[in-house]
């Protein structure tokens, strides 16, 4: 029950392959979210989930039903999935009201007047739309549309829930709000939910788990923590966040191998490994991964500091680092100031390395040790 | 009135006298023939009748409708649909209204195309007669027309064409009795063309004519003064009109006169309305005459989709009651003898009469043809 | 919604043998040599022929007049239009709503209720306004001193009438401008004239353009004004020149009419290449009204006269002829004394409303105008949405398969209707109504697609989608949300279309039988045969049903039916 599991999906249009040999699985009541720039998928394999679009190869399960297998010549319609959807654009009907709206997928299930009108009436509260329920849906603001558009998607209580970018539309305040909500909701009523964003940060806070797609592939999948700090590829590290990316030249010393940066001689041990002596790599690490302090003098790992921005509690800095710029942070107090020496504490922990080799970009790379 | 006008006047009336005497001699002869031919025969009506009340008049009760394709006017239409569902309640009449060579186009394209919807023709003499001479009209004698006990003052069923030529008409000029004091009417066709009150009348498009080209009662007055009277009036009358440019009508309408829009108009049918007393028009008729034709003239299209009902819608038109109508609405002149026409309307007293003589038909289409190859009335 | 390939490919067809077979087989009947219906074939002689018509100076004398009558008329209807919709949208002009309203009003006055309305008005001796204007001294004589049988009559009643359109069409293109731009202007010190010359022109030229070649190419085809004004008075075009060779005179000169129908259709489709070569093919930008907060030109007291002016300008294209239209329904004949009680009858409508020819025509219009109007717009429709949602590869021929008939002016639609039918396994056809439906459904594609398009190019996808997911059937997301959402460019469409077929003379000129006569056909038996009083009738039942048919069908769909653009 609620679980969705799709295997081995494909869809191309025309020459373009939107999705490409795709499998995942959404547990029960599980938030999982779809993350990827626009043309990686994510929004294809979700309208392939609600049966907005045919596959050509591949099975979508919804529970233990089969909803989708071209193999088998079997189609189900969107309208018999069960599922809720939030668009986004919302796709509020602008002929209906409110409550007719969201009445709407009842009505169609057939179900009793009576009924119809105390669940439409139960979500619209649910969803703070109470009271509203009359108003002409052109008459609504951005959030109130979307609120129309969540109490639509739930309340026939599907097994699953889709969510197309829903917030993608809203100001920065109220999808800061509205994410919250939404999480706080899907909690409540415990419903498999699969999500479709581009915004890292939305993914951060709503999701379980995140799949992270390019290609019309799955890049990476995990949790949340999982996927930002332990980035499987490149593509990931930097899709989900700023990082910074040194290129480097492996070394060979008795205690284990070390970076050596190129041009600076900065130096970072990545102890045991699978590396070849001189190999060329990228050390990338996130911004809250160093941390820059003031320094006396010269030397490894030590740069000047061109700029800086206050964010809040800490500082952010832009460090060059012979010819590198590297974005650092440190306390607010004290602050360095610009020009000064800044000294860079890289916790190898936070450190992906990666062989330079394009061929082998994104695959192959382990962490430092 | 100058001498010079009088002149003209008591040339023109001696001149008609002179043709009343010599050249009418050709219709007067012709109209004896056929006369004779269609001498009454009381055991062909009898036969006839038989058929038409056994067969032809069930029939076509049965096909219930009749198009009648005609160049009447509206009322003229509707007062003899009216008239004709008195004595037939049962068959529908639809008509299509149009200038007569229209129509000849339109049943031509029709039967060409195997699609005829017209039943039953009706206009004037030439465009009746280019119906017949395309073959697109039936043979048919409607059984009034042998009944002994009817008289006829010229032969019904015209015989080389088999139309029925149910009723003269008189054409002549159309005044406009408020615009022009009576002094100013004129005497003969001359005076339209010499007259400077005329003269400049026309030219300001004051009078009109029945546009020749397209219309039968234009090609009549044209005929009448190019051929009948060539000495007298003959091509030079007809250029030097033309050369007035008068305002041309397409259709034979003479209400504009009526309606104070022209002062005159040469041709254009005597209308209902005018009955009415208080429409300012009169009808003249100018030296050498009035134009006498065979109109409206009846045809059974050939082929028409309710042959039945189009036979006993021809046969209707040549009842007594239908006779008297027309003579009372539009001063038309029956061919039955036994109903009597208004004094000016008959035909007799017309020195321009054409009526059911083909050979003068004939050559009535090459004047048609003579006026469209002139260009005359190209401006 | 996916469709199968068969099923557009299948419209694609039906729509192209539709529009182009008729345009097809006018353009080849030029060169036959016989008139259809009758044996005839396409021969190098024959070819000829056609060519030496051209020959004759005076085809090219009728060309030159329909160029620059045409022209003259364009610029005239645009220059008012432009002076109208820029009061009405642009200034504080009083009343400025109900002053629209009055416009589209005018709209739905037919064209020959119009002509009639100003014949009456203007005849040189009897006509109303002449006899009036004679009263006063300057005038002399017993005639004028205005003649609307004339290059003059002509071109002001083809003006009135267009600017009619051109303004409707005008009114939201002017009200969607940026209003800053225009105060901007005023700001640095122009004057209002220079404002509207140096910067409301130019930023309106793709609007005005458009307008203006719509208008020359519908002028260029126009029939009904130039039949009855022209005509009679030897103004000819290339209409009614047509007109004339083919139908009013004896033999028809079907090769001159046909050649000259040649060249007509040579020019609009140049026209319309043009029109594509500047400003697009056509875009469905919507234009609506909706409210722009355009500060409105103050024109201090200059207002009043800008009312007085739009007033005017109703109180003559349509007060004026309407009220002469109603008066002399009401007379015996025209020439009987205005004063004397015993001219005036009910006679004239009692025929309308009981003689059988009448009523014929009556409803043969309501039923071709319905059902021609009806399985129009289901037909535009379904081209529509193939074109405009589906992913079917040959959508822009279909597209442009709908566009072909906006060329082609109605009198030749019309006449190729007739020789198609004529000419082919249709001609059981001939005569019948059904010929009369066809043709107005082929002339109205343009037009239809163009509104239906507009409409479902601002539906979203995701509506329909989200009907889909939440349970919604194909059958009910077409009934429950598709329909209500192109509801109202269905009915604004079918309320034009439908004005159109009920009022429009040359699609059906050459195609009405017997018994398949309509008002418009009506109309022209009844002025040709001089009955103008009954003519007059038949104009304002016209116009009634017309007004009677919007009223009803705003109250029936309760939506707010404006006027789109005709584009």
């Amino acid at each position: 029950m609620g679980t969705v599991r799709a295997t081995r999906l494909v869809k191309t249009f025309g020459p373009v392959v939107a999705v490409n040999d795709l499998s995942l699985e959404a547990k029960a009541g599980e938030f999982l979210t779809l993350l990827g720039p626009s043309g990686c998928g994510k929004t294809t394999t979700l309208r392939l989930i609600a049966g907005l679009e045919k596959p050509d190869r591949g099975e979508i399960h919804v529970g233990d039903r089969l909803v989708s297998s071209p193999g088998a010549g079997l189609f189900v319609p969107p309208e018999q999935r069960g599922m809720g959807m939030v668009f986004q654009s919302y796709a509020i009907w602008p002929h209906m009201t409110v409550f007719e709206n969201v009445a709407f997928p009842l009505e169609e299930l057939r179900r009793p007047r009576a009924e119809v009108r105390e669940r439409v009436m139960t979500i619209l509260a649910t969803v703070g739309l109470g009271g509203m329920h009359a108003r002409p849906a052109p008459m609504l603001s951005g959030g109130q549309q979307q609120r129309v558009a969540l109490a639509r998607a739930l309340v026939s209580n599907p097994q699953v829930l889709l969510l197309d970018e829903p917030l993608s539309n809203l100001d920065a305040r109220l999808r800061e709000e509205m994410r919250f909500e939404l999480r706080d909701m899907q909690a409540r009523l415990g419903i498999t939910s699969i999500f479709v964003t581009h915004d890292q940060a939305e993914a951060m806070t709503l999701s379980d788990r995140i799949i992270v797609m390019s290609g019309g592939r799955i890049e990476q999948e995990g949790s949340p923590e999982a996927v930002y700090q332990r980035p499987s590829t490149r593509f990931v590290m930097d899709f989900l966040g700023r990082a910074n990316q040194l290129p480097a030249r492996v070394e060979k010393r008795p205690d284990g191998w070390i970076a050596v940066v190129d041009g600076h001689g900065s130096e970072l041990a990545l102890g045991e490994g699978d590396w070849a002596d001189k190999q060329e790599v990228l050390l990338a690490f996130r911004p809250e991964g160093v941390e820059a302090c003031a320094a006396e003098r010269d030397g490894a790992w030590i740069g000047v500091v061109r700029s800086s921005v206050y964010v809040g509690g800490r500082v952010e800095y832009v460090v060059d680092l012979g010819g590198f710029t590297v974005r650092a942070t440190g306390p607010e107090d004290p602050r360095l100031p610009c020009d000064a020496r800044a000294a860079l504490r890289v916790s190898p922990r936070a450190v992906r390395v990666w062989p330079r080799d394009p061929e082998q970009t994104g695959t192959n790379g382990g962490p430092a040790r | 009135m100058t001498s010079g006008r009088w002149a003209v006047a008591v040339a023109g009336l001696l001149v008609s006298v002179v043709v009343v005497g010599l050249a009418p001699e050709r219709p007067r002869a012709q109209q004896s023939r056929p006369a004779a031919a269609a001498a009454p025969d009381p055991a062909k009506f009898q036969a006839a009748m038989a058929e038409w009340k056994g067969k032809i008049v069930p029939a076509a009760k049965k096909e219930g409708e009749v198009i009648w394709y005609s160049c009447a006017q509206a009322t003229e239409a509707e007062g003899t649909i009216r008239l004709f569902n008195k004595v037939y309640p049962d068959i529908q009449v639809s008509q299509v209204l149009g200038p007569g060579y229209q129509m000849v186009e339109k049943i031509s394209t029709e039967a060409a195309a195997g699609r005829l919807q017209a039943d039953v023709y009706q206009c004037g003499g030439q465009s009746g007669r280019t119906v017949s001479w395309r073959g697109l009209a039936d043979e048919f004698t409607p059984p009034t027309a042998l009944d002994p006990s009817v008289k006829w003052r010229w032969p019904v069923m015209n015989a080389e064409t088999k139309l029925a030529g149910v009723f003269a008409s008189v054409s002549g000029l159309n005044i406009n009795t408020k615009l022009v004091p009576p002094e100013k009417y004129p005497k003969s066709y001359w005076d339209l063309v010499r007259d400077p009150y005329w003269v400049d009348l026309i030219k300001r498009k004051r009078v009109a004519f029945t546009d020749p080209r397209i219309a039968n009662i234009g090609v009549y007055h044209t005929y009448g003064l190019k051929e009948v009277n060539a000495k007298d009036f003959g091509e030079p009358w007809v250029r030097e009109f033309a050369g007035l440019k008068p305002k041309l009508l397409g259709f034979n309408e003479s209400g504009e006169v009526a309606r104070g829009e022209l002062h005159a108009m040469l041709g254009g049918p005597w209308r209902v309305e005018y009955n009415l007393g208080t429409v300012p028009i009169t009808k003249i008729c100018l030296e050498p005459g009035c134009v006498s034709t065979q109109s409206p003239l009846f045809a059974v299209v050939k082929g028409a989709p309710h042959p039945n009902a189009a036979k006993v819608f021809v046969d209707f038109t040549l009842s007594k009651d239908y006779a008297e109508w027309r003579v009372q609405s539009f001063g038309n002149t029956p061919a039955r003898a036994d109903v009597t026409p208004r004094p000016l309307d008959d035909p007799g007293k017309h020195k321009l009469q054409f009526q059911g003589d083909d050979r003068a038909e004939r050559q009535i289409t090459e004047v048609l043809k003579w006026v469209i190859a002139s260009k005359l009335f190209d401006y | 919604m996916a469709l199968g390939a068969w099923l557009p490919t299948a419209l694609l067809i039906t729509v192209a043998v539709l529009t182009v077979t008729p345009v097809a087989v006018a353009l080849l009947a030029g060169f036959r040599d016989a008139p259809p219906g009758r044996p005839g074939a396409i021969s190098w002689a024959s070819i000829q022929a056609s060519f030496g018509v051209m020959a004759q100076p005076e085809v090219w004398q009728v060309l030159w007049t329909t160029v620059w009558l045409s022209t003259v008329r364009a610029v005239l209807a645009l220059a008012l239009a432009v002076l109208l919709a820029w009061i009405i949208a642009r200034t504080d002009c009083p009343f400025g709503n109900q002053l629209e309203f009055l416009l589209i009003l005018s709209f739905f006055f037919p064209l020959l209720g119009k002509v009639l309305g100003w014949a009456l008005l203007l005849s040189p001796q009897k006509g109303y306004l002449n006899q009036l204007l004679r009263q006063l001294p300057f005038f002399a004589g017993d005639t004028g001193p205005l003649d609307v049988f004339s290059y003059g009559g002509l071109i002001f009643v083809s003006v009135t009438g267009w600017a009619t359109l051109l303004t409707i069409f005008l009114v939201p293109a002017f009200r969607n401008m940026d209003a800053a731009l225009e105060e901007s202007a005023r700001m640095c010190g122009a004057s209002p004239r220079r404002t509207i010359t140096r910067i409301l022109v130019p930023l309106l030229r793709p609007a005005i353009l458009a307008a203006f070649i719509l208008s020359l190419t519908r002028l260029l085809s126009s029939f009904e004004t130039e039949v009855f004004l022209g005509t009679s008075s030897g103004i000819y075009v290339l209409t009614n020149k047509i007109y004339e060779r083919m139908v009013q005179i004896f033999p028809p000169d079907f090769r001159t009419g046909m050649t000259m129908a040649v060249m007509l259709l040579v020019i609009t489709f140049a026209l319309v290449l043009v029109n594509w070569k500047f400003l697009g093919r056509r875009d469905y930008t919507t234009v609506s009204g909706r409210g722009y907060s355009a500060r409105p030109m103050a024109l201090g007291k200059l207002r009043w006269v800008a009312f007085g002016f739009v007033v005017l300008f109703f109180f003559v294209s349509v007060v004026l002829p309407a009220v002469m239209l109603i008066q002399v329904s009401f007379i015996r004949f025209i020439g009987l004394s205005v004063t004397d009680p015993s001219s005036y009858t009910l006679d004239n409508w009692r025929r309308m409303l009981t003689l059988r020819v009448n009523r014929l025509a009556l409803t043969n219009s309501l039923v071709m105008s319905v059902v021609a109007t009806t399985l129009g717009m289901l037909l535009y429709s379904i081209v529509s949405y193939v074109v405009t949602r589906s992913r079917y590869k040959g959508r822009r021929l279909l597209d442009l398969a709908a566009w072909v008939p906006w060329a082609v002016p109605s009198l030749i639609l019309g006449l190729g209707i007739l020789w198609t039918v004529l000419l082919s396994p249709l001609a059981v056809l001939y005569g019948t109504l059904t010929v009369m439906i066809l043709a107005h459904i082929v002339r109205g594609f343009p037009f239809g697609t163009q509104i239906m398009g507009s409409s479902m190019i601002q539906i979203s996808r995701e509506l329909e989608e989200a009907a889909r997911v939440h349970h919604g059937t194909w059958t009910s997301t077409f009934r429950r949300i598709w329909l209500p959402l192109v509801k109202n460019g269905f009915v604004a469409g079918w309320v034009i279309q439908f004005t159109v077929s009920f009022s429009d003379l040359a699609t059906v000129a050459f195609l009405y039988g017997a018994k398949s006569t309509v008002l418009p056909t009506l109309f022209l038996s009844q002025w040709s045969n001089g009955r103008l009083e009954e003519a007059a009738v038949a104009a304002l039942m016209m116009t009634a049903v017309v007004l009677a048919v919007v009223v009803l069908v705003r109250r029936l769909v309760q939506g707010n039916v404006r006027t789109p653009t005709v584009a």
